[in-house]
């Protein structure tokens, strides 16, 4: 997402991941693994994982349904419980908006 | 090297040490032992390492069983103290090169550096966290097929901590081997292994990997009807009421449709530690 890889451009190996994070050789493995699940890195033989294309479009778009299922969610819930209306959310939203771009 | 701990038991005195431990330590894999102070950690460990030589049960190392009273061989045990070595480290390394043919010479070098250690001043001169640093060198320089840490980041400051890791890291790559490190850092140690086993009073109180770990401890906070619906048929390991609200450490699967009100966290391994260990003074 923030483009520190391009499509077809090799990852890091887990053993680099493992000593960077400092996290068990196993757990890099297993991470890198769901990423392969999920499509968004391909193997090269002999070669390490490779970005998928279209990999940056499919985190854009999961993260885009979490954003709505998850952060929209929580944060209507929070002004629920603080009694602020529809009207006043849309009004702070588009003046929060304003301000900062 | 898979070491197997059959029903080991030891006593001092009246108090049970250990308490028919019966674990697997599987081969290529770094573990965590964790329990609060006397829970028996030491013990267990120094039994595996040949340096208790009395007590009830079996050891056995790749299905070969330790004879009470040897060494063996191929486990390194280290812990916080060294003995008095009136000559400088880099004659320590030396003599320990000679004494292990599969010593990493490359290895030793880096550590040294990464350690930032002075290895020309006499060893008995040196300030504790270096003494530790040395026995840990030569640990994962040896070419042994088990290393034993007990307590390994005592004496550290986090700077010398994160190195540590950091070697330790890079020994398993070059060489993976079983490694067991007992630690009070729950968290930061944590991360390093593969699989986290907890004595508690003497016997194993939980033996799981890591991932395992992650997907189970949790809590949930909500209102007290709520939260009681939802814990129905859990392993809930903590509650704690503060007005109508209640706060469930659950150790178990994850509860799938669950109120809107109550809000699910994932805990730390320290906190799940704390929880199932410190339960019975609460009580």
């Amino acid at each position: 997402m923030r483009g520190v890889y391009e499509e077809d451009e090799a990852i890091i190996s887990t053993t680099q991941l493992s000593r960077m994070l400092k996290i068990n050789p196993t757990t890099a493995v297993k991470a890198v693994g769901q990423l392969a699940d999920e499509g968004l890195i391909y193997k090269k033989k002999g070669l390490g994982m490779f970005v998928s294309q279209g990999a940056a479009e499919k985190i854009r778009k999961k993260k885009s349904r979490l954003f709505y299922e998850v952060s929209v969610k929580a944060f209507l819930e929070e002004a629920r419980k603080l009694g602020i209306t529809a009207e006043e959310i849309i009004e702070i939203i588009r003046r929060s908006a304003e301000y900062d771009y | 090297m898979t070491i197997e701990c059959k029903e080991i038991s030891k006593n001092y005195g009246n108090t049970k040490a250990l308490n028919k431990v019966s674990i697997t330590f599987e081969d290529r894999k770094i573990y965590g032992l964790l329990g609060r102070n006397g829970a028996g950690k030491t013990t267990l460990l120094k039994i595996i390492s040949g340096m208790i030589p009395q007590y009830k049960g079996k050891v056995v190392f790749n299905s070969l069983e330790l004879v009470r009273g040897a060494m063996p061989g191929d486990v390194f045990f280290v812990e916080d103290k060294i003995r008095h070595f009136n000559k400088p480290a880099s004659e320590l390394f030396e003599i320990a090169e000679r004494f292990y043919p599969e010593w990493d010479c490359e290895f030793t070098e880096t550590a040294i550096k990464a350690f930032d250690l002075d290895v020309t001043r006499p060893v008995r001169k040196l300030s504790l966290g270096m003494k530790t640093m040395i026995s840990t060198i030569i640990a994962l320089s040896c070419g042994s097929d088990a290393i034993i840490f007990d307590e390994p980041v005592l004496t550290y400051d986090p700077l010398v901590r994160e190195r540590f890791y950091e070697l330790l890291l890079y020994a398993y790559d070059k060489k993976p081997r079983t490694i067991i490190i007992s630690t009070h850092l729950v968290d930061e140690v944590s991360k390093l292994c593969e699989r986290i086993v907890i004595l508690e009073k003497g016997r194993i109180r939980m033996d799981l990997s890591l991932e395992e770990i992650n997907t189970k401890a949790y809590t949930m906070l909500g209102p007290a009807g709520d939260i009681e619906e939802a814990i129905t048929g859990l392993n809930v390991i903590n509650s704690e009421v503060h007005g109508n609200y209640k706060l469930a450490t659950i150790f178990d699967k994850k509860q799938k449709d669950i109120s809107p009100n109550i809000s699910v966290e994932q805990i730390s391994l320290q906190k799940l530690f704390i929880h199932l260990v410190g339960a019975d003074k609460h009580e």
